[in-house]
């Protein structure tokens, strides 16, 4: 069992905090995702992890073991930095087999690792090669064989497919999907990007600023968005986002937004009396439909806008209208013929899609039931 | 396309004629040099006339003549002796600098690489008498050491620097990644660093070889004239003051300067090759 778990993890560069007190527990086997914007920490927490960055205070155990003061070598790790750190005067086998060579392990042993790496990420033909002389796509690929080879507890991956191409980077993430099912280890990816997250990840640690803001499943961030950030950051396009008050509109939950009003979920009722007076609403573009015959739950809020800009990115459309109070409401719809610029339309969303987080901390008002 | 941009043609004559001149500047004194070397010693004396483009009667006869004197050999010996000593020093010396002044920032570091560079601030006639009556107190005078240590002092800047600038090339990222896959600092050190650098070293090696084998003013002052110890560039000093015919000492100066081409074409072979690239991105 390598369970990995960070307890009150904190560091500083200076006197500037980077990471402020970071729990977190990755099962054996997981694949787990560092999920942040650009100078979060998501690089520093992985190199503290491996053991190539002190710990400020906290503690970090790998598989019951305490890996306070034990240095880079001798972790329990395997790494793929974001420019995967091929050492360019050794050949794609060289570089497979350097850490092997270190351990002293005999010839035909090593033999025998580089027949079941080389085959497992497609690296046939290439083992005389030096760096230079093959493509991103094949470099990332032989870091990974070069951490694997050594048969990690834990695997840290830093954004290792941030310099493919898109094309290459999908083909990518399917083959680092298939690995991890089949070598089974624990995998912590670190990635700014949102989506690559989503698909990859068993659970996906979310940080900004330092502070992890939610630890969950891809679809649970996505449903129930802990704080303000996570909402926004997950999803594409960014979600719509008003100010309300909460309060009760014949005796159901509601929140008063320049909108309309809007029926929250019945999960918050004990709040209404309780919440602070302002608070900050985010519904997601992909949870606002289109109203045209559906017959429609008593959780469902209906309000009419004025489309005024339509976007066609492809099958769907991105549809940027106001309502009569001049605020934007963004949304898709299936068909562009259904929808024209300057012709207003009923749009519904439904209780559970409305995200209400508290207007000074960012939390969700829900809090623990999340 | 047919158009012919005027302002592209001009830059590329005026370039062309730059490297045609410095070319000419570069190969004139070789030939000039070649050509007494192989000259017959009676065509040499043509009273004050050019002798003729290339040479009535081309011999190797100095060459021979050269080749049979044992004290010629004695001095290449040590020319030798010391160029390859003070390559070993060098490179002993400015391995581990050059890393340390790349990886680590520590106090006075700017002052530090003054004081490095400050023995080649001055000309050499000025830093070569303090040096010379040092080694004279030490009881080193006439000896080997004293030249290696000279020489090794004036390259030891240059060097430096090159090895700094190569250990600055290589990301640290590398090392980081060879400590995570179990490396421990020597083997680092011996099985990445070095090898990376290696192209670098080589032309730094290649440097102190031919500053040493070529110098003569540290050579002059630190080994007596009369000494037992003498060098090419003294041998050569000595045969000039006999004012024998200028092709022996033509022959002299090639046997001089056939290893500095030599080695100046090595070296740019290994400047060229981009080893780092393919490792990062
Ligand atoms: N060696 C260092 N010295 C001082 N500050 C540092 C150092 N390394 C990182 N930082 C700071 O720590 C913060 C977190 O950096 P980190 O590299 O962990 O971010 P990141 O989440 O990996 O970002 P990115 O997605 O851009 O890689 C940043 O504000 C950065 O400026
Ligand atoms: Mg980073």
């Amino acid at each position: 069992m390598a369970d990995l778990v960070l307890k009150n993890i904190q560091k500083s560069y200076g006197n500037h905090p980077v990471i402020h007190g970071l729990d977190l527990h990755i099962k054996s086997g997981e694949f787990v995702t560092l999920l942040g914007p650009s100078g979060c920490g998501k690089t520093t927490l992985l190199r503290m992890i491996a053991g190539l960055e002190k710990i400020d205070s906290g503690e970090l155990w790998i598989g019951g073991k305490p890996m306070q003061g034990l240095p880079a070598q001798k972790r329990p790790i395997g790494m793929v930095f974001q420019s995967y750190a091929l050492f360019p005067h050794m050949n794609v086998k060289n570089n497979i087999t350097f850490g092997l060579k270190i351990q002293k392990m005999e010839e035909h042993a090593i033999f025998s690792k580089l027949d079941w790496v080389i085959p497992l990420l497609g690296l046939e033909g290439l083992e005389n090669r030096l760096p230079k002389e093959i493509s991103g796509g094949q470099r990332q690929r032989v870091a990974l064989a070069r951490a694997l080879v050594l048969d990690p507890e834990v695997l840290l991956l830093d954004e290792p497919l941030s310099n493919l191409d898109a094309a290459l980077r999908e083909l990518a993430m399917d083959e680092l999907k298939r690995i991890h099912q089949e070598v089974g280890k624990t995998i912590i990816y670190v990635s700014h990007n949102q989506a690559e997250a989503m698909t990859m990840s068993q659970r996906i640690a979310v940080l900004n600023k330092g502070h992890l803001e939610q630890y969950a499943e891809p679809m649970r961030l996505y449903d129930e968005p802990a704080s303000r950030f996570t909402a926004e950051f997950i999803g594409s396009p960014i979600a719509n986002s008003y100010v309300g008050k909460l309060g009760t509109h014949d005796g159901l939950p509601v929140v008063q937004t320049a909108v309309g009003i809007i029926r929250i979920s019945d999960r918050c009722m004990g709040h209404v009396s309780s919440a602070p007076k302002e608070i900050r609403v985010c519904i997601r573009p992909q949870d606002i439909h289109q109203l045209k015959n559906q017959v429609l739950t008593p959780y469902c809020s209906v309000f009419r806008v004025l489309p005024s800009l339509i976007e066609t990115p492809g099958d769907r459309c991105l549809v940027i209208g106001k309502t009569n109070s001049g605020e934007a409401v963004r949304f898709f719809v299936d068909r562009v013929h259904t929808v024209v610029v300057g012709e207003p339309l009923d749009v519904f969303v439904s209780a559970e899609h409305v995200h209400l987080f508290n207007s000074e901390n960012g939390k969700n008002i829900l809090g623990e039931q999340i | 396309m047919g158009y012919i941009d005027k302002g592209e043609v001009a830059k590329k004559i005026v370039w062309t004629s730059c490297v045609i001149v410095m070319m000419v500047g570069i190969i004139a004194p070789i030939y000039l040099l070649l050509k007494y070397a192989i000259s017959d010693p009676s065509t040499v004396n043509t009273g004050g006339r050019p002798i003729p483009i290339w040479p009535n009667r081309p011999t190797f006869d100095m060459f021979l003549y050269l080749f049979k004197d044992r004290e010629f050999w004695a001095v290449v010996a040590n020319s030798a002796i010391i160029a390859v000593s003070t390559v070993a020093l060098t490179s002993f010396l400015s391995v581990p600098a050059g890393y340390v002044l790349a990886r680590y920032n520590f106090p006075l570091k700017r002052f530090f690489l003054i004081l490095l560079i400050s023995v080649r601030l001055f000309p050499d006639i000025s830093s070569v008498i303090p040096i010379a009556t040092f080694f004279v107190r030490m009881n080193l005078h006439s000896s080997y050491l004293s030249v290696v240590l000279a020489h090794t002092l004036l390259a030891l800047p240059y060097v430096i620097f090159m090895a700094t600038t190569a250990f600055e090339f290589v990301p640290k990222d590398i090392e980081e990644q060879a400590r995570v896959i179990g490396a421990n600092r020597v083997t680092i050190f011996t099985k990445i660093l070095v090898p990376m650098v290696f192209p670098s070293l080589v032309a730094g090696a290649i440097y102190t070889f031919l500053l040493s084998w070529d110098e003569f003013i540290f050579a002059h002052f630190l080994l007596d004239t009369g000494g037992q110890i003498q060098t090419l560039t003294l041998y050569l000093n000595k045969n000039l003051s006999f004012s024998p015919p200028q092709n022996i000492l033509a022959a002299i100066s090639v046997c001089l300067s056939v290893p500095v081409m030599i080695f100046t074409f090595i070296v740019q072979r290994y400047m060229v090759s981009g080893v780092v690239s393919g490792a990062v991105k």
